[in-house]
């Protein structure tokens, strides 16, 4: 290769690294203002003082509870989805079954809000609780999962299913004796990288599962979720800007902890370069 | 029946979305939507500033974010072995960074940086520099995975045309990715236009007309995220309206964007 070639070359790759870069400055800002604030009297304590003091203890409780409502939800219904993805073998249904996910996956977040708090929080008499946040939350990473878990499945090598197939078993004994054991190890990241997804998530739950700060005590409390705190000492609380960040540090760690789990779909493998 | 019976779960989903927003007794308010003026006391619910502004930061943010993201593409391809890799599972986890954490580096970072110019520094162009943090991921993965299509044909018969790698970008490589890179950016402009948190955060949310850089600028997202918890009646009416409208170009100009982005 010429010298004009590593030039070009570098030149693309310095100024590929730029947005990496500006995302690495959001890191090492948040760790060097959180840093100060974590503690173990952070993390288990109630906040005090609209949050300027006191902990996050109600708001880990409050998403954990989010979490496993939105996997309650969306899991029993994206796993059928999944399987069904990699078995069928009409090429428009299933065209047309990856349009209609994407589109789902599409709709801006807030109109999800919106929808919960018609159909759940109105609708269905939930008041602002972590029920409707938790149904809301699963309805919004529904295709998340489909497409994660559908990519998980596609790895399953072709003989696995064709012997499945050839045993005469079910598609229910396949899917439960062949499959899921097969692909337990990507299924798990698939479903911690839509948890990653929801817990990212506010704007859905800001008129689902609410505000209030204190513990809650059933699934019918409202309860506020940790981005929806950050959110609330950032713009609402004078003076809570250090809370702010170790609150963000704590929740940026759990969410890039899981979605870095996910690997790339696609490796390079071709022999010649651009 | 059984082939296609998986399809009504997402099909209810997204018909559950469309019924929950779309109330019909609503429809007489939507001619007010395209007024000026937004005073849901005084019954005006006018939202053509937000939708400009909604138009004005994610168009923004397209422009800045479809060259880093075509950059940060060609650099996970030309970047010799492991390290394409490594960059690409960091654009990925770049990707997973909650907009709320944006939203507070925009407020901690940016805006202080910003306000150096023109205090306080929130507005039309904060906003637009986080959309477009937000976005490039998406579209550096879509523009990485095109070029992973480009046939290896099309790459040997420039080189043994003895090309540069400069000429090879510009002439083979480029053309071949113009739908991926429209495509691309559309699925980054829906992305934009639906984001709420971290715009809701640096933008000001005042409601002017985004005529500048420091333009104190309400998006509709922001609009609802605002206003919709303590709105009753018409006042509720007409945000929900909003949000279907928000449904219904996003839709559409996702639809669009996936086709460029799929069919080769």
């Amino acid at each position: 290769m010429s010298r004009h070639d590593t030039i070009t070359r570098g030149c693309w790759i310095l100024v590929g690294l730029f947005p990496i870069g500006v995302a690495l400055w959001l890191m090492i800002l948040l760790v060097g203002q959180g840093i100060p604030s974590l503690s173990w009297s952070f993390l288990l304590d109630e906040p005090v003082h609209a949050g300027r003091a006191g902990g996050i203890a109600p708001m880990l409780v409050s998403t954990t509870a989010l979490l496993g409502l939105a996997l309650l939800t969306a899991a029993p219904l994206a796993l059928p989805l999944a399987v069904w993805h990699r078995t069928v073998t009409d090429k428009r249904a299933r065209n047309r079954h990856d349009a209609l996910i994407d589109t789902l996956a599409a709709v801006p977040s807030i109109c999800w809000g919106l929808a919960g708090y018609v159909l759940l929080v109105r609708g269905a008499g939930f008041g602002f609780s972590l029920l409707a946040g938790g149904l809301t939350l699963g309805a919004m990473i529904l295709p998340t999962l489909v497409r994660l878990w559908s990519d998980a499945l596609a790895d399953l090598p072709d003989g696995q299913v064709e012997a499945g197939r050839a045993l005469g078993l079910t598609p229910f004994q396949q899917a439960l004796h062949i499959w899921l054991p097969a692909s337990a190890g990507s299924l798990l990241i698939g479903m911690l990288a839509a948890l990653a997804r929801a817990a990212a998530e506010t704007a859905a739950l800001l008129f689902t599962s609410g505000y209030a700060s204190r513990m809650p005590a059933s699934v019918f409390d409202s309860g506020r979720a940790l981005s929806v705190h950050i959110l609330d000492l950032a713009m609402n609380v004078p003076g809570g800007d250090q809370a702010a960040a170790g609150s963000a540090l704590v929740l940026l760690t759990a969410v890039l902890l899981f979605a870095a789990l996910l690997r790339p779909k696609h490796h390079s493998t071709r022999k010649v370069s651009l | 029946m059984r082939r296609q019976s998986p399809l009504l779960v997402p099909a209810g989903l997204l018909l559950a979305l469309v019924v929950a927003l779309f109330d019909p007794h609503a429809l007489p308010i939507a001619p007010a939507l395209a007024g000026e003026r937004w005073l849901p006391a005084r019954s005006l619910f006018g939202i053509a500033r937000f939708v400009s502004a909604t138009f004005a930061v994610a168009g923004g943010a397209l422009v800045l974010a479809l060259p880093a993201a075509l950059a940060s593409a060609l650099a996970t391809h030309l970047w010799p072995r492991h390290g394409g890799v490594t960059l690409r599972r960091l654009t990925l986890v770049a990707g997973a960074i909650p907009s709320v954490v944006w939203g507070f580096w925009g407020l901690a970072a940016l805006a202080p940086l910003l306000s150096r110019w023109h205090p306080p520094g929130q507005g039309l162009l904060a906003a637009t520099i986080v959309l477009a943090l937000m976005i490039w991921p998406t579209m550096a993965l879509a523009l990485d995975a095109a070029l992973e299509r480009i046939p290896d044909s099309r790459r040997l018969a420039a080189l043994s045309l003895g090309m540069t790698l400069g000429q090879r970008l510009r002439l083979v490589v480029m053309p071949s990715l113009r739908h991926a890179a429209t495509g691309a950016a559309l699925l980054g402009l829906t992305r934009a236009m639906g984001e709420t948190m971290a715009v809701l955060m640096v933008s000001g949310n005042v409601g002017d007309w985004p005529t500048g850089p420091f333009a104190s600028i309400r998006t509709v997202t922001a609009n609802l995220a605002l206003e919709f918890a303590y709105a009753q009646g018409a006042h509720r009416d007409a945000l929900l309206l909003s949000g279907l409208m928000l449904i219904v170009t996003t839709t559409l100009l996702f639809w669009w964007g996936r086709r460029l982005v799929t069919n080769q």
